[in-house]
């Protein structure tokens, strides 16, 4: 081929991509120490916090603040109140809030922006997934700009466990919430392409300690694989989620890997009490002792990963003492379960979201796997997750393969918010009054009593019995970032915060 | 001429609302719906409700079907359940980005699949029509991800010549613009360039073998002007028709290569509209696509008349 042709083509090429590259696209623009560049692998479909799920949980920090912020070891610290204090009864919650703190359109927060904040997250049709939380806030009155007083029936951790994940939004713009990310946090939207990008420069009337970065650029990857060769390339600069096999693929290069929440996401299995032959106790009991949950955090969560047999952290666990051995190993014992029930040889189906989880996936398949050493022959339907939302919300299943969310918060906001323990409508099909007037007295007592304690051990002891959840394993959520990039912080769910981040 | 464009025109209405009806009907058939995506698996019933309530997804079929239709032929797309942005936007804003990738994909597919295939044709059963067979063969089982993947590690992680993904403003930048297109268009373009190669290979074989081109050689033509007058002229057609079906599926179907280089591409929207069951999305882009063959079906039609000179449009084949 002659040089003159090679040139045609290429200017063919050439000519037929500026003819057509008009359309309005965001750039990526070049590195710079005060531009953090995020890959992200989740949906960017909003700014609406209450979404709270892995595409928004990244924009949430740099857009809003919350009112407090919890620590790992669960202590309250101050953000938008800088104070707050609990009446003798511990059902008034008095805060103060910050002076000065405006919204990215320059207009002051006031108590009206944070009233109407828990109204938002309140509304059933908003879908937002602290909305069981705003239940125990009965009254909020607003008796001037700066105070707001909570009139609360609950537990104070899942109060603070409210106040960390509320965050506040523009009370004049609500139906802007989505698109304009207008909150009182340290970087302000410039630029949003739904589904694809998002820039954000840094506020300069934010009311808090200025963050080193003056600008952030999201940009989604959903690709694993390309994400990671975008990191590798200089692309971007941080991974707020990666796999485990990404960050194994990472260990010994020159870039960083973390751990955001080693027990944000919990593994479990769900089974449906109504559906034989799961009916029987023995048979639940039976798929606990069959499934090897110390293999399970090692294959499938990976290091890291904290085995589960009770889905409290380690916060919690002065009521479970003496139960961590609760949930032993043993299909020998399971296999004769199974056929003291009658039910070896029968035929099950597992349910499972592997095509949006992988992990959940494996998951399925090491319980298929588990089952047939106990003579139960599973068959898995893996399903897409919206698909697996519908018939799992119907009770469509027998068994399932599942995360839960939420692990990481106090043990009374897991049993509201996270369907497969709630005492009420739960999906598994459990019905007992007596664990749901134990599940009423710990989420409403506001302090620990001696009550809250016993109804505790009798909670723990109902799930060791009636096994229709069996928590298995953190899943925990892994961070990548390039070397120069440092001092990242993690929200308990395992949302990033960069207010002290720093590229070098 | 245009009296058959205006009738093809007019026979794309019953079609178009034929599939507009099918297609709400398979995607109202999948199961869930836009409200449990976005009230997730922790909902209750009765906020599950709300959702669907809040944005008329509990209204019967045929009412937000009329709903939707009605305000679709008047150019309203409706807003999206997810993005809650206005859907024509959202949709307007990416078919540019994939009809740049697209056709600069089909370029070099022609640019590489026709001279292959018509290579490999003339050497046919030698070491040259063997080679190109392997390597088209070879780029038809390669899926587009491993080769994307591949690419970006060989080009922008260790060569670090080209971008690793997105798409640059030519505004912003227009050598970075065109850096950018390369590694999406060339993985692109290389399933396209292998089945090109292979239908041209196999359509100038079969055309090789007529009786007129055998008298044009009798005739002492040279060999090239036979090639180019006698034998690709006639083999044209059904590399026409197989060129066009690519352009369709390139734009819509670029899936894989849109999340490999995060390409903001109308393909990727739909998969993703399609996972939040953004209802919307889905409906508007699938008729977009369902117009967009019809159109690239009347094109390919008028440039068979143009190829070859017998076939006249509207009528049947002259004598």
């Amino acid at each position: 081929m002659s040089l003159s042709r090679t040139l045609k083509r290429g200017l063919l090429v050439a000519g037929c991509a500026v003819a057509l590259g008009f359309a309005a696209t965001p750039s990526i623009t070049l590195a710079a120490s005060d531009l953090l560049r995020i890959g992200l692998q989740a949906d960017l479909s909003s700014f609406d916090p209450t979404r709270l799920n892995t595409g928004t949980g990244v924009t949430t920090n740099l857009l809003y603040n919350s009112l407090i912020y919890l620590d790992a070891g669960g202590t309250p610290h101050p953000e938008l109140a800088k104070s707050w204090s609990f009446s003798p009864d511990g059902r008034t919650l008095t805060l103060n809030l910050v002076d000065g703190v405006t919204f990215h359109d320059g207009r002051k927060m006031t108590s009206k922006d944070v009233a109407y904040s828990l109204e938002y997250a309140g509304t059933p049709a908003v879908g937002a997934n602290i909305l069981p939380f705003t239940k125990l806030i009965q009254q909020v009155d607003t008796p001037n700009d700066d105070t707001v007083v909570l009139h609360v029936n609950g537990s104070q951790r899942v109060i603070y466990d409210l106040l960390d994940l509320l965050y506040v939004i523009d009370s004049q713009h609500p139906k802007d919430i989505f698109t304009s990310g207008n909150g009182t946090g340290p970087y302000k939207l410039v630029s949003f392409d739904p589904g694809q990008s998002a820039e954000f420069v840094l506020y300069d009337k934010y009311w808090g300690q200025k963050p080193a970065i003056k600008r952030v650029e999201i940009k989604e990857l959903p690709d694993a694989q390309s994400a990671l060769a975008q990191l590798r390339a200089g692309a971007v600069d941080f991974l707020p989620t990666i796999t485990r096999e990404n960050a194994a693929q990472l260990a010994g290069s020159r870039f960083k890997t973390g751990i955001a929440s080693a027990d944000a996401l919990g593994f479990d299995v769900g089974i449906n009490v109504d559906k034989p032959p799961f009916d029987k106790p023995e048979v639940r009991k039976a798929v606990s002792l069959a499934l090897d949950r110390k293999r399970i955090a090692a294959e499938i969560g990976g290091p890291g990963s904290i085995v589960k047999c009770l889905p409290w952290t380690e916060l919690d666990k002065a009521d479970s003492a003496g139960l961590e051995d609760s949930c032993p190993y043993d299909p020998a014992q399971a296999k004769a379960l199974i056929a003291k029930a009658g039910a070896t040889g029968a035929t099950v189906e597992i349910l499972s979201s592997g095509q949006s989880a992988p992990e959940i996936g494996t998951l399925a398949q090491v319980m298929q796997s588990s089952l047939a050493q106990i003579g139960l022959n599973a068959r898995i339907t893996d399903l897409a997750g919206t698909a697996f939302v519908a018939q799992f919300r119907k009770s469509q299943f027998q068994l399932t393969s599942h995360s839960y969310g939420r692990a990481s918060r106090s043990a009374q906001a897991l049993l509201m918010s996270a369907v497969v323990f709630w005492a009420k409508g739960n999906v598994m099909g459990v019905k007992s009054q007596s664990y749901e007037d134990d599940v009423n007295l710990v989420v409403n007592s506001p302090t620990d009593t001696p009550e809250t304690a016993a109804a505790w051990k009798r909670i723990d002891q109902f799930m060791l019995s009636d096994n229709w959840v069996l928590p298995l394993a953190t899943n925990p959520i892994r961070w990548a970032s390039s070397p120069k990039l440092s001092g990242v912080a993690f929200s308990l769910d395992g949302a990033p915060n960069f207010d002290g981040a720093v590229l070098n | 001429m245009a009296s058959y464009i205006i009738r093809r025109i007019l026979q794309w209405i019953p079609i178009l609302v034929l599939s507009s009806i099918l297609m709400f009907a398979v995607v109202r058939a999948m199961p869930g719906d836009a409200a449990d995506a976005i009230a997730g698996p922790d909902a209750t019933p009765d906020v599950v409700a709300a959702v669907r309530a809040e944005y008329g997804l509990d209204r019967p079929l045929p009412v937000q079907y009329l709903a939707w239709i009605s305000h679709f032929v008047r150019g309203d797309f409706g807003t999206s359940y997810i993005y809650h942005t206005d859907n024509a936007a959202l949709i307007f804003s990416r078919i540019p980005n994939s009809l740049l990738l697209a056709v600069c994909a089909l370029v070099l597919a022609i640019l590489i699949g026709l001279p292959a295939g018509l290579y490999a044709a003339v050497r046919g059963g030698k070491l040259g029509d063997l080679i190109v067979s392997t390597a088209t063969a070879a780029a038809i089982a390669t899926p587009d991800f491993w080769f994307g993947i591949v690419a970006i590690l060989l080009f922008a992680v260790t060569l670090n010549w080209l971008p690793p993904g997105g798409l640059i403003s030519p505004t912003d930048d227009p050598v970075q613009f065109l850096l950018s297109l390369i590694l999406p268009s060339f993985t692109l373009a290389l399933h396209g360039a292998a089945v090109l190669a292979r239908f041209t290979r196999s359509a100038v074989l079969e055309t090789l073998g007529e009786d007129y081109v055998r008298t044009a050689r009798a005739k002492g033509i040279s060999p090239f002007r036979v090639l180019r007058r006698h034998v690709l002229r006639n083999a044209l057609v059904p590399i026409v028709t197989i060129t066009g079906i690519m352009l369709g599926r390139m734009l819509g179907g670029a899936v894989v290569i849109e999340s490999v280089f995060a390409w903001p591409g109308v393909g990727r929207l739909l998969v993703q509209s399609i996972s939040n069951r953004d209802y919307g999305v889905v409906q508007a882009i699938l008729v977009l696509l369902v117009f967009f063959f019809l159109l690239l079906n009347l094109v390919v039609d008028l440039l068979y008349a143009l190829i070859d000179p017998r076939i006249r449009v509207g009528g049947s084949v002259a004598e």
